[in-house]
């Protein structure tokens, strides 16, 4: 494969129209692209997971809304029925910081069932814009999309700095510089370990001051930068994949839509 | 009747610099409500301004000295050729190097609108990078807009953008062939084609075909502001048009003149936008409320002065305006206030003026703005206050520096707030789009949709065109209506996530109203998927804010204008000369057969 460098604006720009060909409406679309082109830009296989789930994707989309309820914690949790991230991660995270910001202390929300784990990454950097310490626990179930990325933990931590992301597997600890309440994710890495095919993914977010940098923060931010900056390097069939999707949101030319452009009279 | 928000900070601060901590009340007098000057019809009427991006990208070339040199410029008799340009600009943030280059194509005898639809298939393209390229990166660039194939064009993140432009073939001929014949062109020519002989028709970067993201800029590039990069790419367009007449001529003839650097200021650069304009609009509700409130500003302050203080430069002002608007001519004036109805009353204007009282009472340009805004059409009263703006430089310049502030504002849903605070906020602000009645016959008739034609915008009859279900957002109005009835099904305490939750794709609505709800001239006061909405409407609005002059409309969906007519040449800019070059005096035409 000869990789080729794609922008992120296009692929926010192009994604958004992609991701509405399977069947999310303009508001989900719009924030999901953005989560699509930080997956491409900081992990990789954003634009594969697309092409290799757009069956799966498209079939989540579907689907009913998943049901949101608090459990006997007071936590939001929902059986997400094999939908994406995409669609569903999103108000996980609107959900949790709704009840830590309200609360004054941390809001958690658990999916199980959701496919698209690989957005993890890019729901920790939504919540860190948000100004939010957050852990993101992932175990992709059964029906995850290809290329499956591995069960583990992620945090994103506000640092005057901006946002830094900590990861790991599950056989290693939570990062001892984070917030004590937090370390409740514990219980998102106990139940992710043990949800076998549905999978598992949990968001807790904290709302907190700005802390010094960590030592073994992931380079993520820069990846970012870069991104921005050269493109992110993508499989031809992937970027030619997502331009595919965007069309089919086109309509068909005639001589009445013709008529319709912009040049020409009246 | 719930007030406009505040201004923002950083307007705040130079309101306090420029008037002290009173004149907050003083400037708010003259701010107008939206409901005045955010209808499509009133945005419709806007002319550029000083704070027009263009003008403001042309204030920092010339306040930093950019420098513009061609390193290789050659195309034969029938103007097939290649250009290469160097940029150098010693910036507040250091020295910055682009190279600009253009594929300028063999005249094919067809005259080429520029629209999407028509994909690349144009009279030339440029390129501007960031840095200086080597050669093989440059051959690989060259080749890549040699294909004029939309399908298969890609590049990478080192350049800034594509600037495709055709030729206006009878004035472009015009200046070749009087050239050519060691003549002049005449000046009335030029200005009966609108001043340009290059038309572009869109810029394709920000990510398109692999260009530089717009974050992708090194921090406090010239570029990094927002459209200087397309305007750049623009006026480089412009450039070209001058030395391909030249080289044109002098490739058909050894005793081919110049352009002399008058009648080269005259030349513009075209433009033509179509409807996707007004998908952007609402796309980006935030950069219409930037460039609303700094322009709103700024003509409030105006109007706020006393006509003791700059009334000679506003004369000097109404008659360029008056010598522009009645020497340029636009092809169709069906949709738009005729050009010699707007000298007719300019030219009264001008009296009122010219007879203001030198002593005595202080009377304030805000009393005559008025005047003229209740006398004539609204496209007279636009220019007037364009020209108002003009005449206090320092305050808009100041304004316009949060142009690239209020850009960057992120929308982010506020997930937290309860529901009877988001219905209270959407009452206090979309009253008016509330009160809209969406059941009366073809409010909604229009949407907007991509064309399979290359992906070009176009504008369907609903129930009846297809691909509805794909329909790009435009529709406000409906979303502000489908929130609020949303709301009422939900408890006043809830926060608004749990409405997410149940309808994830209505965080949108939310975001937009809760970011929105702290920004003066925040919406577009009209309902675009009405039957009679005229989509020029917000394409001139759009434009005059890029800074194009001469919006002209031909067709309802479709508008053509000039860009940087007047701004000056490669060498003024470099040596630092004044920016004070809108609405050019058509230059006077040389005796025929002497040679320049």
């Amino acid at each position: 494969m000869n990789a080729i460098p794609v922008a992120m604006a296009e692929i926010v720009r192009e994604g958004t129209w992609a991701l509405r060909a399977l069947g999310y409406p303009y508001g989900t679309a719009e924030r999901a692209a953005t989560m699509l082109a930080w997956t491409e830009a900081v992990h990789g296989n954003g634009l594969t997971m697309l092409r290799l789930g757009e069956a799966a994707i498209a079939a989540g989309a579907a689907r009913p809304q998943p049901r949101w309820r608090r459990d006997a914690r007071g936590w939001r949790r929902a059986e997400a029925a094999q939908k994406c991230l995409f669609e569903c991660g999103p108000p996980a995270l609107d959900l949790a910081t709704a009840d830590a910001r309200l609360g004054g202390g941390i809001g958690r929300a658990a999916l199980r069932g959701a496919i698209g784990t690989r957005l993890s990454g890019a729901l920790a950097a939504m919540a860190a814009r948000r100004g939010l310490a957050a852990v993101m626990v992932q175990a992709p179930g059964a029906a995850e999309i290809a290329p499956v990325p591995p069960a583990g933990w992620i945090c994103a931590l506000p640092t005057p700095d901006g946002p830094a992301f900590l990861a790991g597997a599950f056989d290693a600890p939570l990062p001892a510089m984070l917030p004590a309440p937090l370390r409740v994710a514990v219980g998102d890495i106990a139940e992710a370990r043990t949800a076998g095919e549905a999978g598992f993914f949990g968001v807790t977010v904290l709302a907190c001051s700005p802390m010094a940098p960590p030592q073994a923060a992931v380079d993520w931010p820069q990846r970012l930068a870069l991104a921005y900056r050269t493109g992110s390097l993508a499989d031809p069939a992937d970027l030619d994949h997502l331009y595919a999707l965007e069309m089919r949101t086109w309509a068909p030319t005639s001589e009445r839509s013709r008529a319709q452009a912009g040049f020409g009279r009246f | 009747m719930p007030s406009e928000p505040e201004l923002p900070d950083c307007l705040r601060a130079v309101v306090d610099r420029f008037m002290g901590p009173e004149g907050r009340e003083r400037i708010a007098a003259w701010m107008r409500p939206p409901d005045l000057c955010m209808t499509p019809a009133a945005l419709s009427a806007m002319k550029s301004t000083r704070t027009s991006f263009a003008r403001v990208l042309a204030r920092h070339m010339i306040r930093d000295r950019w420098r513009i040199v061609g390193r290789h410029f050659a195309c034969d008799a029938e103007g097939d050729g290649h250009a290469i340009y160097d940029i150098t600009i010693m910036s507040p943030t250091g020295p910055h190097r682009l190279t600009y280059i253009a594929r300028m194509f063999r005249w094919d005898g067809v005259e080429k609108v520029g629209r999407r639809s028509d994909g690349a298939y144009r009279d030339m393209c440029g390129a501007v990078f960031l840095g200086t390229p080597d050669d093989r990166r440059i051959a690989e660039e060259f080749a890549v807009l040699e294909s004029r194939d939309a399908d298969t064009m890609r590049t990478r993140g080192d350049v800034t953008g594509w600037t495709p432009a055709n030729r206006s073939a009878r004035f472009f001929d015009h200046v070749v062939d009087s050239l050519a014949a060691g003549q002049q062109p005449d000046p009335a020519v030029i200005g009966s084609g609108a001043g340009y002989l290059l038309r572009n028709g869109g810029y394709l970067g920000s990510g398109r075909y692999g260009t530089l993201s717009v974050e992708g800029y090194p921090a406090g590039h010239p570029l990094s502001h927002p459209f200087f990069a397309d305007l750049f790419g623009l006026l480089l367009v412009r450039q070209v048009s001058i030395d391909m007449v030249e080289a044109i001529a002098a490739a058909r003839s050894p005793n081919a003149a110049r352009l002399t650097p008058e009648i080269a200021r005259y030349i513009g650069v075209g433009n033509s936008s179509g409807q996707g304009m007004c998908v952007a609009l609402q796309r980006w509700p935030h950069w219409v409320a930037t460039w609303m409130v700094v322009r709103e500003l700024s003509l409030a302050y105006a109007k706020s002065q006393s006509t003791k203080s700059q009334a000679p430069r506003m004369l000097v002002l109404l008659d360029r305006a008056i010598d522009y608007y009645g020497s340029v001519q636009v092809p169709n004036e069906e949709l738009i206030v005729p050009h010699h109805v707007i000298v007719a009353s300019l030219r009264q204007v001008r009296e009122w003026v010219a007879d203001l009282p030198r002593g005595g009472r202080a009377m304030v340009w805000g009393t005559l703005a008025d005047r003229v805004a209740a006398s004539f059409d609204a496209e007279t009263a636009e220019q007037f206050n364009a020209l108002l703006i003009e005449c206090y430089p320092d305050f808009a310049d100041a304004a316009a520096d949060y142009l690239p502030i209020g850009a960057a504002r992120v929308r982010e849903v506020q997930p937290e707030m309860p529901v009877a605070a988001l219905r209270q906020v959407l009452h206090d602000r979309y009253g008016w789009a509330l009160r809209m009645d969406l059941g009366h016959s073809r409010s909604r008739q229009h949407f907007w949709y991509h064309s399979a034609d290359n992906g070009e915008q176009r504008r369907g009859d609903r129930g009846v065109d297809p691909h509805e279900e794909f329909e790009s957002f435009i529709d406000h109005v409906g979303m502000a209506q489908r929130l609020a009835a949303l709301l009422t099904a939900y408890d006043d305490d809830a926060p608004v996530a749990e409405i997410i939750a149940d309808q994830p794709d209505i965080a949108y609505a939310i975001s937009r109203v809760q970011y929105l709800a702290a920004l003066p001239y925040a919406e577009i006061r009209g309902n675009l998927a009405a039957a009679d909405f005229l989509p020029s409407y917000l394409i001139r609005f759009f434009l005059a804010c890029l800074g194009m002059e001469c919006g002209n409309p031909l067709s309802i969906r479709y508008v053509r204008g000039v860009f940087f007519q007047g701004m000056r040449l490669p060498q003024e800019i470099a040596a630092g000369t004044h920016d004070d070059w809108a609405l050019p005096e058509q230059p006077v035409a040389a005796h025929p057969g002497i040679a320049a």
